[in-house]
C-alpha cells in the first residue's frame, strides 16, 4: 500500500522533502510510517521522531488526512493505503 | 489625577471640514488611562460624541484616525499601529481597522495622538500636517488619483527632510463604493467600509510629517521591557523565519491540510492548487528567498515582500504582497490559482483603495450565481464570471475598485447587497455576519473560529481573536477543532487582549512570540500609568464592552451574532471536517455566559459598573 507524507512549512526544510511516498506490505500505525522514515531519511529525521522511545520531538504535529492524530489514537493511529500523514510545526500568520 | 508622562504625545487634533476649523485639544489622562489609547481612546469619544443612528455616510459621522501610546516610541516591537474608527457603512456596527506601516509614527513624532475628522467638506480637499501647523487645502488635482500617484504627489510637493507619510483613498471611496479602505504607505485599513466614509466627506488624503521625540516616563525599565520582547521575537521562529521567509501564507497548507481554506465561495475547505498559491511558492518563484523587503515602522519580524512581475501583459507591476488573506481572496475564493494574476488583483486593490478580503468574497459568491444562472452576462457587463477565470476576477476587481459598470456596483458594495439585489435565495450563500464578509478560514474546520465571527463587534473579523493557530496549526495548549468546550473561555480573553494590542500600537504579530506579561511590562514604564495586572487586563474587557454597547444602542440583536446559512446548514463535503457545520449556539450561550452578559448577549448593568462604563449602562438600562 502506499502512504503520501507531506512535511508542511519549515520541517520542508528540516526534512528537505515536499512529499514522500512510502511503500508498505501491510496496514501499519503512525508510529510505524515515523519510524520507517527515520530509517529511510535518518539524520532528516532524528529532530522529529525518536523511536526507541516512540515520541514526536521539540512540538512537531501529525495530521491524519488533515486531523491531529491527538483527537485519534495518537501515535498508534492505523494508517490505510491512500492516507496521507502531514508533519507540522507551528505556524502562524494570515 | 494620573499624569501624560510618557508614550502619548499628549494632543488630539480635531478638525471640522464643514467648518474648515483644526483644533488642537490636550489628551484627557484619565481617560488615556482607561481607554489606553487606538482603538480603546476613539471608541470612548465615539460613543460620547456621535449620535445614536448616525448615516455612516452623512456629515454627522465621524471618522477618527487614533495611535497608541507604543507607536512611534521604539523599534523592534512593531509599534506602528493606529487604528481608524467609525461607524460602518458596511454593516452599520462599530469599526476600527488596524493599519501599520509609518503614518502612525508620524502622526505621533508631529506632536498628536490622534485625529478627529467631522462634518464635510464642499469640495475635495486634503489636510496637512506638518508640526504645529496643520492646513486644510484643495484636492481637486488629486481627486481621480489611485493611491499610489496621490502618495507620490503629495510627496513631492511637501518635500521635507524627514520624508512625508500620505495616507489617502483611491477612486473606490471618492465613489463610496462600501468596500472602500484607506491606503497609508501601502497598507490598509482595509475592512468595513472606512474609505467610503472618507470619501463621504470629500477628504482625499492626510499627509503628516513631524520632528518630536516621544518621551517615557521610565526609560531604563522601559528599554529593559523593549529589549526582553525582542529577544523573545527574534528566538520564536514564526516570526524570525516563518513570517520573514515565507510571509503571511506561510500557514496556506497547514489550513488546507486541515480543510479549512475555503473554495469557490465556502463549497469546500480544501484547494487542490494550494501548492500553487502557497507562502513556499511564493518565496521560491516570486521573492527569490529573501526576508521581508518592506518592514513596517520599527519592524523586525518583516513579513511584507515585494512581488513584481517581469514577464507578459502584466510586466512592470510592483506589488507589496500579496499577504494570505488576499491571496485567497483571489485564489481559492475564485478558484484562481495563478500567483501572478493574485498579485495584479492585490495591486489594484491597492491602487484604488478596497478591500481585498471583502472583495475577494463577494467575487466568489458572483461566481457561484453566475454558474447557478442566477445572473448572466447582462449583469456582468459580459465578463464570464466563473470559478477559476483569472481574468475575469482581475476585471472584476478593477471594475469594483472604480465602480465601473453594472458589475462594479453588484461587486464594489459587498456581498450582503449583492445577495440582496440578486435574491432567488442567493443569501443563503452570502458568506458574512452582520454585513462583514468572512475571511480565510472555514469555521467548519475550527468551530473557534465560527464563535469568534460571530460575536465580534465589527463583523466576520479573523483577528479578534484569532483562534487557528491552537485549533489547527499546532499551537499549545491545543484546542479540538471539532468540540464546543474550550472554545468561548479563549475566545473571551483572547479578544479581550487583542482590545488591547489594537489599543496600544502595536501590530498584532508580536502575539505570537509575547503575550500580556511582556505587554504590561513595556506600557507600564513607557506611561508611567503603574496599571496592576488586573487593571491592565480590565482595559481590553471595557473596550470590548463598550463597543457591545454601541452595536445594541445601533439596533443590533442577539439573532445578529450568527453564521451564514452554508455554514450552519451544509455539511463541509471533505477534509477532516467532513460532513460538520457549526454548532454555534452552546458556543454563544456559554460566551455570554463568560462575559457577565445575559442570554441575550446585553452586558448586564454591574458588569458595565464594574467597567467604569455607567455611562454606556444608561444607555441600555435607563
Amino acid at each position: 500500500m502506499k502512504i503520501n507524507i507531506k512535511p508542511l512549512g519549515r520541517l520542508r526544510e528540516i526534512i528537505k522533502s515536499e512529499e514522500i511516498v512510502l511503500e508498505r506490505v501491510e496496514r501499519c500505525s503512525v508510529s510505524d510510517v515515523l519510524t520507517q522514515l527515520y530509517r529511510i531519511h535518518g539524520n532528516h529525521f532524528k529532530e522529529i521522531y525518536d523511536p526507541a522511545t516512540k515520541r514526536l520531538l521539540g512540538n512537531v504535529q501529525v495530521l491524519l488526512n488533515g486531523r491531529m492524530i491527538m483527537y485519534l489514537n495518537g501515535l498508534e493511529t492505523p494508517v490505510d493505503n491512500g492516507d496521507t500523514v502531514s508533519l507540522l510545526l507551528p505556524m502562524a500568520g494570515g | 489625577m494620573p499624569k501624560l508622562n510618557g508614550g502619548y504625545a499628549g494632543q488630539l487634533l480635531r478638525i471640522d471640514l464643514t467648518d474648515e476649523k483644526c483644533k488642537k485639544e490636550p489628551l484627557d489622562p484619565a481617560i488615556a488611562r482607561m481607554y489606553l489609547g487606538g482603538k480603546g481612546l476613539a471608541a470612548y469619544m465615539f460613543f460620547n460624541e456621535v449620535k445614536k443612528s448616525v448615516v455612516p455616510l452623512s456629515s454627522d459621522n465621524k471618522l477618527i484616525f487614533m495611535t497608541g501610546p507604543l507607536c512611534g516610541s521604539i523599534g523592534g516591537v512593531c509599534a506602528s499601529r493606529f487604528a481608524v474608527c467609525t461607524k460602518s457603512p458596511l454593516t452599520g456596527a462599530w469599526l476600527d481597522s488596524s493599519c501599520g506601516g509609518f503614518w502612525g509614527p508620524e502622526l505621533k513624532f508631529a506632536g498628536y495622538d490622534g485625529v478627529i475628522v467631522e462634518g464635510r467638506s464642499d469640495k475635495p480637499v486634503y489636510i496637512h500636517i506638518q508640526d504645529e501647523n496643520v492646513e486644510i487645502r484643495s484636492a481637486e488635482d488629486l481627486w481621480g488619483a489611485d493611491t499610489f500617484q496621490t502618495m507620490r504627489l503629495l510627496q513631492e510637493r511637501h518635500v521635507s527632510d524627514r520624508g512625508v507619510r500620505v495616507l489617502s483613498i483611491g477612486p473606490a471611496g471618492e465613489k463610496r463604493a462600501l468596500l472602500a479602505n484607506i491606503i497609508a504607505d501601502v497598507r490598509a485599513a482595509g475592512r468595513g467600509g472606512s474609505g467610503a466614509v472618507m470619501g463621504s466627506k470629500n477628504l482625499k488624503a492626510i499627509s503628516v510629517v513631524g520632528h518630536k521625540k516621544i518621551k517615557t516616563a521610565e526609560n531604563e525599565k522601559f528599554k529593559e521591557a523593549v529589549a526582553d520582547a525582542i529577544q523573545k521575537v527574534k528566538k520564536d521562529k514564526i516570526t524570525s523565519n516563518d513570517l520573514t521567509y515565507r510571509g503571511t501564507a506561510n500557514l496556506v497548507l497547514g489550513v488546507n491540510a486541515a480543510g479549512g481554506w475555503p473554495t469557490h465561495n465556502f463549497q469546500t475547505g480544501v484547494f487542490e492548487k494550494a501548492e500553487e498559491i502557497s507562502g513556499e511558492a511564493f518565496r521560491d518563484h516570486l521573492w527569490g528567498g529573501k526576508p521581508g523587503q518592506r518592514p513596517c515602522w520599527g519592524c523586525i519580524i518583516r513579513c511584507a515582500h515585494v512581488t513584481i512581475i517581469k514577464e507578459g501583459k502584466w510586466a512592470g507591476i510592483v506589488d507589496e504582497g500579496p499577504d494570505y488573506e488576499t491571496i485567497w481572496a483571489y485564489g481559492p475564493q475564485c478558484g484562481v490559482s495563478s500567483r501572478e494574476m493574485i498579485t495584479v488583483a492585490d495591486y489594484y486593490s491597492d491602487a484604488y483603495g478596497i478591500d481585498t478580503i471583502s472583495l475577494g468574497n463577494t467575487i466568489g459568491f458572483l461566481m457561484e450565481c453566475y454558474e447557478k444562472g442566477l445572473i448572466s452576462k447582462e449583469d456582468t457587463d459580459g465578463v464570464d464570471l466563473r470559478f477559476g477565470n483569472a481574468g475575469a476576477m482581475v476585471e472584476t476587481v478593477m471594475r469594483a475598485g472604480t465602480v465601473t459598470g453594472r458589475l462594479g456596483e453588484l461587486s464594489a458594495n459587498g456581498v450582503k447587497r449583492a445577495a440582496e439585489k440578486i435574491g432567488r435565495e442567493s443569501e443563503k450563500f452570502a458568506i458574512h455576519v452582520k454585513g462583514l464578509e468572512i475571511p480565510a478560514y472555514d469555521p467548519r474546520a475550527m468551530f473557534g473560529m465560527g464563535l469568534s465571527y460571530a460575536r465580534s463587534d465589527r463583523g466576520a473579523c479573523h483577528l479578534r481573536p484569532w483562534t487557528v493557530g491552537k485549533e489547527v496549526l499546532g499551537h499549545q495548549p491545543p484546542l479540538d477543532p471539532f468540540a464546543t468546550q474550550g472554545k468561548a473561555p479563549i475566545v473571551k480573553a483572547n479578544t479581550d487582549i487583542i482590545a488591547i494590542v489594537d489599543s496600544m500600537g502595536m501590530c498584532q504579530f508580536m502575539t505570537f512570540a509575547i503575550w500580556d506579561e511582556e505587554m504590561h511590562a513595556m506600557l507600564n514604564p513607557l506611561t508611567g500609568f503603574n496599571w496592576t495586572k488586573e487593571e491592565f487586563l480590565k482595559i481590553g474587557e471595557r473596550i470590548n464592552n463598550l463597543t457591545r454597547v454601541f452595536n445594541l444602542r445601533e439596533g443590533f440583536l442577539k439573532e445578529d451574532d450568527n453564521l451564514p446559512w452554508r455554514i450552519l446548514n451544509e455539511p463541509s463535503p471533505e477534509g477532516p471536517c467532513k460532513g460538520l457545520t457549526v454548532p454555534l449556539e452552546p458556543m454563544l450561550a456559554e460566551y455570554y455566559r463568560l462575559c457577565g452578559w445575559d442570554a441575550e448577549g446585553r452586558p448586564k448593568k454591574e458588569k458595565l459598573q464594574e467597567l467604569g462604563l455607567d455611562f454606556a449602562a444608561k444607555v441600555l438600562y435607563a
